[in-house]
């Protein structure tokens, strides 16, 4: 926990330029929403149909944008609430969900397609080890790369707040992390009292 | 953070992040929504529809809005979707009107397109003024796609406004024309539809288990399902 003090990620620019067109919109922030429903839990035969019902609404509601807040963050509201009804709807997942098995990207080789699943899989295991309000700002800020500003906003907190959670949601990152190298989490590669 | 956590984090990431056939697929899939959306929203009149026609071609080329005459808004945008390595299709936003014309995309070689039309964007009660159902003539759209899009979306509206009879004859005028069409899952899922609100429970059945057959992982899956066919 050494890395950055500041939360703003150097991709991640706190003022990106505003896509006013449906197109420019889904051009710019396809990938976004697309991680933001892969990572609130959506199985992977859902996601398609939970991503087009974003931009449904996005489609629907884009003229109404006034752009008093970030497009992200608007975004964001839009991708929770559509993935949170999906998930009740389907009754039987809640956010958080564990990546399912399938969830790696399918254009890497298998070595590669095997690390990302081992990687999920891990921080899926530390992310349970934090409070829902630390896992969510760490997932916001790590995975779907907002800004601190983007989630403060969305969360209705102040940026300090999304420092304090980030950092201690860091904390239990990076030492879960070091436990894993020792091979703790690695259930096939050592066991925990081999650290 | 440490490098190994920084690393774990990346891949996440990437595993996380939607390939080009990710963004392609579902921008198919939401253009044939959007433009069945469109076609079955209220207030849309003949005289405000701005059909957008998209050529053949390898790349996309720019179209410009033919229409939203008399002031009303635009409410109809239609979605081509390209045969393979053939054609472009777009889509436009709901803007006042007139017309935002948006640059067109190039649509890459089409392979499973998807559509969910009945569960989209039902207007929440009656419509006040019903899209009429006054086919522009095939013969008139240059496009073949555009044509064949247009007799789609007939069918559909059809369905949505109750006539399923004429839906059921819209699709298979659909299937006459275009035996080996590209949206033959679409329209084979408005013929469960009407099937099912014609009371041919038996017809829909065998139609709809063909559907869920031959796309398992189509978005239309869910829609067939939840129909008299698969009850």
């Amino acid at each position: 926990m050494s890395d950055r003090d500041v939360v703003h990620l150097p991709n991640s620019p706190p003022a990106p330029s505003q896509p006013t067109t449906f197109e420019e919109v889904y051009e710019a922030h396809f990938g976004f929403v697309w991680r933001c429903v892969v990572s609130r839990g959506v199985p992977r035969a859902a996601v398609d149909d939970v991503v087009q019902e974003v931009f449904l609404v996005v489609h629907r509601k884009l003229a109404t944008f006034e752009g008093r807040s970030s497009l992200r963050t608007w975004l964001w509201t839009i991708v929770r609430r559509v993935v949170r009804d999906h998930l009740r709807k389907r009754g039987n997942a809640s956010e958080g969900e564990p990546l399912a098995d399938d969830q790696a990207s399918t254009w890497l080789g298998p070595a590669e397609a095997l690390d990302q699943k081992a990687a999920v899989q891990i921080l899926d295991t530390l992310l349970s080890r934090m409070s829902d309000t630390q896992r969510e700002v760490f997932v916001m800020y790590e995975v779907e790369e907002m800004t601190g500003g983007e989630i403060a906003e969305a969360l209705g907190v102040n940026e300090n707040t999304v420092r304090t959670r980030l950092r201690a949601a860091r904390q239990i990152f990076s030492s879960g992390t070091l436990r894993q190298r020792a091979g703790q989490i690695w259930g096939g590669h050592g066991r925990p009292d081999e650290s | 953070m440490n490098p190994e956590a920084r690393r774990i984090i990346e891949l996440t990431r990437a595993a996380r992040t939607p390939n080009a056939d990710d963004r392609d697929r579902v921008r198919r899939a939401l253009a044939i929504t959007l433009a069945a959306t469109a076609a079955a929203a209220p207030g849309v009149a003949a005289g405000a529809t701005a059909v957008k026609a998209a050529a053949a071609g390898t790349a996309a080329k720019t179209f410009g809005a033919l229409g939203a005459a008399g002031g009303l808004k635009l409410a109809l945008s239609v979605a081509v979707i390209a045969s393979v390595g053939v054609g472009a299709y777009w889509w436009t936003r709901p803007a006042p009107a007139p017309a935002t014309v948006v640059a067109p995309m190039a649509a890459p070689a089409a392979k499973a397109v998807t559509v969910d039309p009945p569960v989209v964007e039902q207007p929440a009660a009656a419509p006040a003024e019903i899209a009429p159902d006054a086919a522009p003539p095939v013969g008139s759209m240059r496009d073949p796609l555009l044509a064949e899009l247009s007799l789609l979306n007939r069918a559909q509206r059809a369905w949505r406004q109750g006539a399923a009879g004429k839906a059921l004859d819209l699709a298979q005028q659909h299937a006459q024309r275009y035996p080996r069409s590209k949206l033959a899952l679409e329209r084979d899922a408005v013929r469960v539809f009407a099937l099912c609100a014609l009371g041919r429970r038996h017809q829909a059945h065998s139609l709809a288990i063909a559907i869920v057959k031959r796309a398992p992982r189509s978005p239309l899956r869910t829609s067939v399902e939840e129909s008299c066919g698969m009850r």
